[in-house]
């Protein structure tokens, strides 16, 4: 475990030296994420909403949040595998005695926990900002996040595997961003339907716990743990299988 | 004890063998070149020891231990694969120093020290603080080796290390090579198209040739069994075979190699000697030459013939 930690740690490391030497790129996607959330704010409330009521508002920001959470965790896979081969170092991950499945996991970690802080950070600034508090408890949704990423994670490192062989899945990447879109919003609690879908039934669960203040059902909880482990481990066996074959053709490493 | 063992490892692309039945070993310590033609199967037995690449046959042994499908022995492995790209060029020497030592489970703490000495050692000092984009090509090699070594492995792997540097990159690396196989007990398995690199470094040399393992043993070893001098000797006259074979019968050296073709007079041999004998002869028989030529064989031109017909059945040309 301190292995995996350290490992995580190198991780952020690198990811907050790469963006002190991008550092443009850095601040444009701080002020993107700024002008979003006070987009949401400001015009939302002007344009759409009536009276008193904010739980729109409310909803539509915690699934941005949602949302922009389940896409870094799902893209820290694919573009770490995509970009890391275009930059020539691939190989040398691979070279990871904990093995490239622990490095992705790590680095999916270090994202996540970023990706947090950076959200909770803008979305108390634009609420500063607007004047506009809304009722959002992040000391709730963070676990329940943390239970619902494996099942984006199986995702992406299905992807992942595919763009290990196939090197150029763009389109695949592209047009699961959007999906996630889509399973963030689906009301996937009780179960039903989409409760078989990956992420659905976790973001339900955070919508009825943090934003509609419901009490935590174990019932609830068990489809999104069960949920969130079968697609991380269909996501584990598929990156292995796509890992064989790419090894087996001498792929690692080509682009 | 041998450090690594490579045992019948056999591998095939699209039904062509890239690797056919390979086994060498590697002692601690030892400095040891992979030499072959392009496609000869080198790139693909260093990838195959990263366990980059899984092969149909055959078993690769790292102290004692068999590596096929597992990763733990990596800690003890550096390899430099794609030159300069190996790196974050982002990111300065001494952060990608740490990167990489944290990512193949040494503790930045203690491998600090150790990156400092080898950044003063490879002559990087004074571009520390540069990014590794803003470095020389020879630099950003450098740093590529760095932090291949900076977790102290036992055995470094350098596919192709001197490509694209000049001279005095290579010169030091060679230097660097050498004191770390010395004074560390690293071994190092290298394959490269810079002969002279090769020579100055190597105390072994394997030899693959379509996958095949066609030579292993010392440079000196190879040297010998090839020959070490070139004497060419254009003429005017026409030399039938009877006056070359008064010439042979001459000849102290056993291991001398004739070929007397369109007015060109081809030996070689290893006794420098015997090269004294042959113009000597030829000046008193009032041979009429044009151009003679004494050389020592290069590296390039000894490998080259064991990838063609094998030690014992050289071809002169």
């Amino acid at each position: 475990m301190s292995q995996f930690l350290s490992l995580c740690i190198n991780e952020t490391k690198l990811s907050l030296y790469e963006m002190k030497q991008y550092w443009f790129e850095t601040v444009a996607s701080i002020m993107m994420m700024t002008v979003v959330f006070l987009g949401l704010f400001f015009g939302i409330k002007t344009f759409l909403l009536t009276g008193d009521d904010t739980s729109s508002l409310d909803g539509l920001l915690f699934g941005y949040i949602l949302w922009s959470f389940s896409t870094a965790a799902y893209s820290s896979v694919t573009s770490s595998i995509i970009e890391d081969n275009q930059k020539g170092f691939l190989e040398q991950l691979f070279l990871c005695p904990q093995g490239y499945t622990r490095l992705l996991m790590a680095k999916v970690f270090s994202a996540v926990s970023m990706g947090f802080v950076m959200m909770t950070i803008l979305a108390y600034l634009a609420m500063a900002l607007s004047g506009n508090w809304i009722e959002l408890n992040f000391a709730k949704l963070f676990p329940l996040l943390l239970l619902t990423v494996p099942s984006v994670i199986g995702l992406g490192l299905f992807l992942g595997g595919l763009a290990l062989v196939y090197k150029r899945v763009d389109t695949f990447v592209a047009l699961m961003m959007l999906a996630l879109m889509g399973l963030v919003a689906v009301p996937a609690l009780p179960l039903n339907w989409a409760s078989f879908l990956p992420l659905a039934p976790g973001a339900s669960l955070a919508r009825l716990v943090v934003l509609e203040q419901q009490e935590l059902s174990f019932n609830d909880l068990s489809i999104v743990a069960v949920n969130s482990l079968v697609y991380l481990l269909i996501g584990i066996l598929s990156f292995k299988h796509f890992e064989r074959m790419a090894k087996r053709k001498n792929l690692i490493g080509q682009y | 004890m041998p450090l690594l063992e490579v045992k019948g490892l056999s591998k095939a692309y699209v039904g062509k063998s890239a690797l056919d039945n390979l086994s060498f070993s590697i002692e601690p310590g030892e400095v040891v070149a992979l030499l072959g033609a392009n496609g000869s199967g080198k790139t693909t037995t260093i990838k195959s020891i990263c366990s980059l690449i899984e092969c149909e046959q055959g078993d690769i042994y790292f102290n004692q231990q068999k590596i096929i499908g597992t990763t733990h022995y990596l800690q003890h492995i550096g390899a430099v694969l794609e030159g300069a790209r190996n790196v974050h060029w982002r990111l300065t020497a001494l952060q990608n120093a740490a990167y990489f030592s944290t990512l193949r489970g040494g503790s930045w703490k203690q491998c600090q020290s150790v990156a400092q000495r080898l950044i003063e050692l490879l002559g990087l000092g004074p571009y520390q603080a540069l990014e590794v984009g803003k470095m020389s090509t020879g630099n950003r090699q450098k740093v590529a080796i760095l932090c291949s070594l900076v977790h102290q492995p036992q055995l470094l792997l350098l596919d192709e290390p001197t490509i694209g540097l000049d001279v005095d990159t290579v010169t030091q690396i060679k230097k660097f090579i050498l004191a770390q196989a010395k004074s560390h007990d690293q071994s190092f398995l290298i394959t490269s198209h810079d002969l002279p690199f090769i020579d100055e470094i190597c105390e072994r040399v394997l030899v693959l040739h379509e996958g095949k393992l066609v030579f292993d043993g010392s440079l000196d070893k190879l040297k010998k069994e090839l020959h070490q001098y070139e004497l060419v000797l254009d003429y005017e006259n026409t030399l039938d075979a009877s006056y070359i074979d008064s010439i042979k019968t001459n000849m102290s050296e056993e291991n001398v190699r004739f070929n007397n073709n369109d007015q060109r007079f081809i030996v070689r041999f290893n006794d420098v000697n015997t090269g004294l004998r042959i113009t000597s002869q030829i000046e008193r028989d009032e041979i009429k030459v044009k151009d003679l030529e004494i050389k020592r064989i290069s590296m390039e031109k000894a490998y080259l013939e064991v990838v063609k017909g094998g030690v014992n059945d050289v071809p002169v040309s």
